[in-house]
Parts: structure tokens; C-alpha cells; sequence
């Protein structure tokens, strides 16, 4: 009667030889080839079921979001809708500087770069004690390692870490793992230069720059976009806007915090980019 | 057994809900790891002489362990597991509360 498990009634009896059998079960579930397939199994079949939950948490996250913030809605329409019409305007001159800069293009024989080739993914959960998520492609679908993820609004979001065949983890920008080259960026009339820094992401969705000399001026609110060096993401995407900036005397650079523009509770659909 | 299979799936759900569902709720901008919490609520109630939270740690760890970026599969395992002992060995011993037959 030697059993791994002893059974007494209602109670559970420990056995030594649980020990052992767990730590070999451990040990052959860290085999590579055993992990990826156990967790590929793992996710394969929890897609479903985490789906109907990302989906029931944004529905109720935005029911109980009205019902806290229903004061302060008015306001907020009144301020965006003021927003809309200054950036319609905007985008009109945008729409004229664009046609001139294709016009000038062609004239002088410059190629146009070519367009992101992009695949759409699901999020379908986050992961825990980390600032990632997973997404509903893999290796099956094209989908390979340090591929930059975006939203419909060309908002960064992360890159793709672990690629498993039909599943893949993507970090989050704000992973404590994550440093990449920005620019600093802002819409007044004078400022012409953009600003070089690094972000690092600090974890629990917040980021920080890093090496802005304190000789630069930066403001509250100034836009954050990804830079071309380093070539970690592609160039012009936008990261975020500058929350809080502080200024330690002993210290040659800023210490700021960027709000970022992806808002996870709002990750649904995004997008893969494919090429440069 | 049964009542090992049927918690082992609560906690399954309930792991996958950290990772979805409740990540939608934050407190006060942390998430805590309820099935921590839950395992070590299982650990403290338990009988004294029962192995119950321990199972639930070794299968919990497990599921946490797959769902999440562990330095290996087995690390929330040991967590969690290590976690109950405690409990076990030191709290229920050497504590005097109403609770712990």
C-alpha cells in the first residue's frame, strides 16, 4: 500500500513520495520543448474563456466608469468636442502639406517608404506580475519575436517578447524590461527641435524619460514619440504625453513621468507591424 | 478527490480572471494576486491535519506558474507551497486562535 496519496475520509494524508513525484513532474515540465508545448496546450484551450472575460471586464470597467464619472462627462464632451474641431482644421493643412510633400517627392525622384505591412491580433489577457499581455497569434501566422505592436491610432504598445504556435506574449512598454530611444515633441508655434531622450518603463503601466538635460525646456503635456535610434520601434509613433516633470538640483537631467497614450483597459484589437 | 478536481477548477478560473476580469478593477492602481490569497485563506481554515492547502498550493502555483512570466515553471509552485507550510507548521502550531482545531 504504497500509495503517493493516503486517503483518510475527509482528510488528506501528505506523503514524502508527493515530494518527489511533484519535483519530477517540475523538472520535466522545464524542459523546453515540454514547456512551450504545455503552455501552447494551456493557452490553446483558456483562449475562449479568457476572451468572454476581457470582454465582460470592459463592459462592466465602462458601465461603473460612467456611473463615477457621470459629472464630469459633460464637461469632458464639451472640452473634446472643442478638441475635434481644432484638430479637423489641423488636419486639413496636414491633408495640403502632404499632397505638396508627395508633388516634391516625385519631382526630385525620392522614393516614398513604403507602408507598414501589419497583421490585426486580439488581446486576450494579461499576464500576471507583469506589465504584458497575450495576443491570439503566433508562429502559425506570421508572427515572430521584437515585432512592434500599435493600435488603430498608431499608438505604441509593445513589442512581441515570446512567440508560441498559435499564441504570443507581448511586453508592454511600460515593463520594467523595456528602455527605447523618444523624442519629445511639442505643437507651438517656435518649437522646432525636437527633444532625445530614452524612455524606461517602471511597471504598473507608468513610464519614465531619461537623459533630458535640464537645459532643455519641457513641459507638462508635451507629446512623447518614438525616435529612429536604436531601432527598436519604428520612428513617429506616438508613446504618450509628459505627466509630471521634476528637477532634483544635484542631478544634471529631469526626472519626468509619461502618462502613456495606450490605455490597457482599452486594448482590444491591435496591430502587428510586420516591416519597416 | 472530488473536492481537490472541484477547487483545483475554481482556482483555474480564478487564475484566469486575474488575468482578464479583474484586471479592470484595480485597488487603488494595484492588482492584488487573489489566488494567493484565496490559497492562503484555504491554508488558515483548514483542518489542522489536512494536506488540502497544500494540494491547492502545488495546483494553483501551477496554473499561476503557465500564466504568467515565472523564471521557470514551478517557481509559484514552491511559492505558494512554502507559503502553506507556514501557515501549517508555524502559525497553526504556535498561534492560539478560536479557528484553529
Amino acid at each position: 500500500m504504497n500509495s503517493v496519496l493516503k486517503l483518510k475520509k475527509s482528510q488528506l494524508k501528505f506523503n514524502p513520495k508527493l515530494i518527489l513525484f511533484v519535483v519530477l513532474v517540475l523538472i520535466i515540465f522545464n524542459i523546453p520543448l515540454v514547456s512551450r508545448q504545455t503552455r501552447n496546450f494551456f493557452y490553446s484551450f483558456s483562449t475562449p474563456i479568457q476572451k468572454s472575460f476581457w470582454g465582460v471586464g470592459r463592459s462592466t470597467s465602462s458601465f461603473f466608469q460612467a456611473l463615477v464619472n457621470f459629472k464630469k462627462l459633460k464637461s469632458e464632451n464639451d472640452e473634446l468636442k472643442l478638441k475635434v474641431k481644432e484638430l479637423l482644421l489641423r488636419n486639413t493643412a496636414i491633408i495640403e502639406l502632404k499632397r505638396e510633400n508627395e508633388i516634391l517627392r516625385s519631382a526630385l525622384g525620392i522614393g516614398l517608404e513604403k507602408e507598414f505591412g501589419l497583421i490585426m491580433v486580439e488581446v486576450t489577457g494579461k499576464i500576471i506580475g507583469q506589465d504584458a499581455v497575450f495576443i491570439n497569434k503566433g508562429l502559425k501566422d506570421g508572427v515572430s519575436e521584437n515585432l512592434s505592436v500599435i493600435t488603430q491610432e498608431k499608438v505604441l504598445v509593445g513589442r512581441v517578447k515570446e512567440v508560441y504556435d498559435n499564441f504570443s506574449k507581448v511586453i508592454l512598454i511600460s515593463d520594467k524590461q523595456e528602455i527605447f530611444n523618444i523624442e519629445i515633441s511639442r505643437d507651438e508655434e517656435g518649437f522646432t527641435d525636437n527633444i532625445a531622450g530614452v524612455a524606461n518603463g517602471v511597471g504598473n503601466f507608468e513610464l519614465s524619460l531619461k537623459l533630458i538635460p535640464k537645459e532643455k525646456e519641457v513641459k507638462e503635456n508635451d507629446i512623447v514619440i518614438t525616435s529612429a535610434l536604436g531601432e527598436v520601434f519604428p520612428k513617429g509613433l506616438l508613446v504618450g504625453s509628459i505627466q509630471q516633470v521634476q528637477g532634483v538640483d544635484i542631478e544634471p537631467f529631469w526626472q519626468i513621468k509619461v502618462r502613456p497614450a495606450f490605455n490597457i483597459q482599452d486594448l482590444e484589437k491591435v496591430f502587428l507591424i510586420l516591416k519597416r | 478527490m472530488v473536492i481537490i478536481f472541484v477547487l483545483s477548477v475554481l482556482f483555474y478560473f480564478l487564475v484566469l480572471l486575474q488575468t482578464t476580469l479583474l484586471v479592470y478593477f484595480p485597488f487603488w492602481g494595484i492588482l492584488p494576486n487573489f489566488a494567493f490569497i484565496f490559497v492562503l485563506l484555504v491554508s488558515i481554515f483548514e483542518k489542522k491535519k489536512s494536506s488540502l492547502g497544500l494540494f491547492l498550493a502545488i495546483i494553483t502555483g501551477f496554473f499561476l506558474d503557465i500564466f504568467s512570466d515565472s523564471y521557470f515553471i514551478g517557481f509559484y509552485v514552491i511559492l505558494l507551497a512554502a507559503m502553506v507550510i507556514f501557515v501549517e507548521l508555524i502559525l497553526k502550531k504556535y498561534t492560539r486562535v478560536a479557528f484553529f482545531k
